[in-house]
């Protein structure tokens, strides 16, 4: 990308306008002219390859999530809270420091001085020289590097959330990315030794809503602690997903299972069908779950992800 | 505050470029990331989306993060190029930036782009100077007039653009 004034080269930054269409049509005819010309049609198509691989990598709906969690966060702590406390503590502390010094020097100065048994008795008084214990109110976020940070968007939050009750009480973990997860197990150091990565859609300003997947049951409302610490979830609500999605209409023919896989895209290609079901049930999952992911109101669906059913044979 | 959707569409749109800009200058995965949200979130905060050229408006204030998070690392990069961004952003964060600044600014409470990321778009993207004063919504003379300060105070630091 580099080259010191080099004008006879196309910026990688005016490939950027030509992608996202910026440039009017005069300008963009020139410009492909001119990596015809130079063979350099190549650039721009690295760079839609590459705009791709980053979507996929990191999809669009699950970056804005994390945007809306900062953006939570940084209202939530003024910016310019963390110098004044920071300021506050120092004054505090030079302050408890200088007090110190001086009651130190006070009580040196107005004490009697100690009589040798009272020296020997304070060289043998025993000093707690044991590790303090460790304090079970301190945070049990274990270490974040054992979680799986890959394709967070794969991650389910599985039976484990679609078991809990309401009122129950989840902890879960933060990564420093943004994602959370909940854990599911850990040993005895308080390390974690299964977690599980599911992500959060707002709902308001306190509610964080969550697909999870089970018996059934598919959305469900959790209240978000972030402090104090342990971190957890609270289900406020555990919801069938029928209240979110209409039961499809679709005749699964007789004995079936079908497993509908849904992305907040909300694209056909993103709706995956699978199960014993036949090809007609499929397309009409398929267009069922289209529609559900695209209300009439404009406004997307808090879904994103698994819902299962089956069907008996009557 | 923006809608669901156009926070999402905002990410459609112009995420690849915005992540493209920050792993560049910062050539760390994680840190061009942490970055890229912070130029969203900063956006979204402003709630303003009547940008005239929001891949502009993002693209420069990805550079501008981009340098001060340079400006405040310890080590310096190994390549040639990074070194001229790494000076760049050493040069737009000390005296070149608030010479730069004129009293008509200072008068107009108005915030001119730092020189760093006019000779970022200038010296290392390779724009014009009419395609960097569009960039940052300045005139072009004044878009010479910061590089010629800038110019020297790279010159300082031994570089000769």
């Amino acid at each position: 990308m580099s080259n010191w004034n080099d004008k006879d080269f196309i910026p990688e930054r005016m490939l950027e306008r030509l992608r996202l269409g910026e440039l009017g049509d005069e300008e963009t005819q020139r410009l492909l002219d001119e990596l015809e010309a130079r063979g350099e049609m190549h650039r721009l198509e690295a760079l839609i390859e590459e705009d791709e691989e980053i979507r996929a990598h990191y999809p669009p709906a699950v970056m804005a999530s994390h945007a809306r969690e900062r953006l939570r966060r940084r209202k939530r702590e003024p910016a310019d809270r963390p110098g004044k406390r920071r300021v506050s503590r120092r004054v505090l502390g030079m302050a408890a420091l200088v007090m110190g010094l001086v009651f130190g020097a006070m009580a040196y100065l107005t004490l009697p001085p100690r009589s040798a048994q009272d020296a020997e008795i304070g060289a043998a008084s025993p000093v707690d020289s044991s590790p303090s214990e460790p304090d079970e109110s301190s945070s049990p976020m274990p270490d974040e590097s054992s979680f799986p940070t890959e394709e967070p968007w794969r991650g389910m939050l599985e039976e484990f959330i679609a078991r809990a009750g309401e009122g129950n009480s989840i902890p879960i973990y933060a990564c420093a990315k943004g994602e959370v997860g909940t854990i599911k197990a850990a040993d005895i150091r308080r390390v974690t030794t299964d977690a599980s990565q599911i992500m959060t859609f707002e709902n308001d300003e306190d509610e964080l809503r969550m697909t999870c997947i089970g018996d059934g049951s598919g959305i469900a409302n959790f209240h978000y602690e972030d402090e104090p610490r342990p971190r957890s979830i609270t289900v406020r609500s555990a919801a069938r997903y029928e209240d979110e999605i209409p039961r499809p209409p679709c005749s699964l023919d007789g004995p079936a299972e079908a497993r509908v896989v849904l992305d907040r895209q909300g694209t056909p290609e993103q709706i995956l069908v699978a199960g014993r079901i036949s090809d007609s049930a499929t397309q009409c999952l398929r267009e069922h779950f289209e529609e559900a992911m695209w209300a009439p109101s404009g406004d997307r669906r808090p879904i994103w992800r698994v819902a299962i059913w089956s069907q008996s044979p009557d | 505050m923006p809608s669901e959707d156009e926070i999402e569409a905002l990410y459609v749109r112009f995420e690849a470029m915005v992540l493209r800009r920050c792993r560049y200058l910062l050539g760390d995965e994680e840190e061009a990331l942490d970055t890229m949200h912070e130029v969203f979130v900063d956006v979204i905060e402003k709630g303003d989306f009547t940008i005239h050229s929001p891949s502009g408006y993002l693209f420069v204030l990805a550079t501008r993060k981009c340098l001060n998070k340079l400006r405040s690392r310890r080590r310096r990069p190994e390549s040639a190029d990074s070194e001229l961004v790494y000076a760049i952003a050493e040069s737009s964060g000390t005296a070149a930036q608030s010479a730069a600044r004129s009293m008509l600014d200072w008068l107009f409470g108005t915030q001119p782009e730092s020189s760093g990321v006019i000779a970022m778009l200038y010296y290392v993207d390779g724009l014009t100077h009419a395609q960097v004063a569009e960039e940052v919504g300045m005139s072009v003379s004044g878009v010479r007039k910061r590089l010629r300060r800038m110019r020297q105070a790279l010159e300082a630091q031994g570089f000769t653009p």
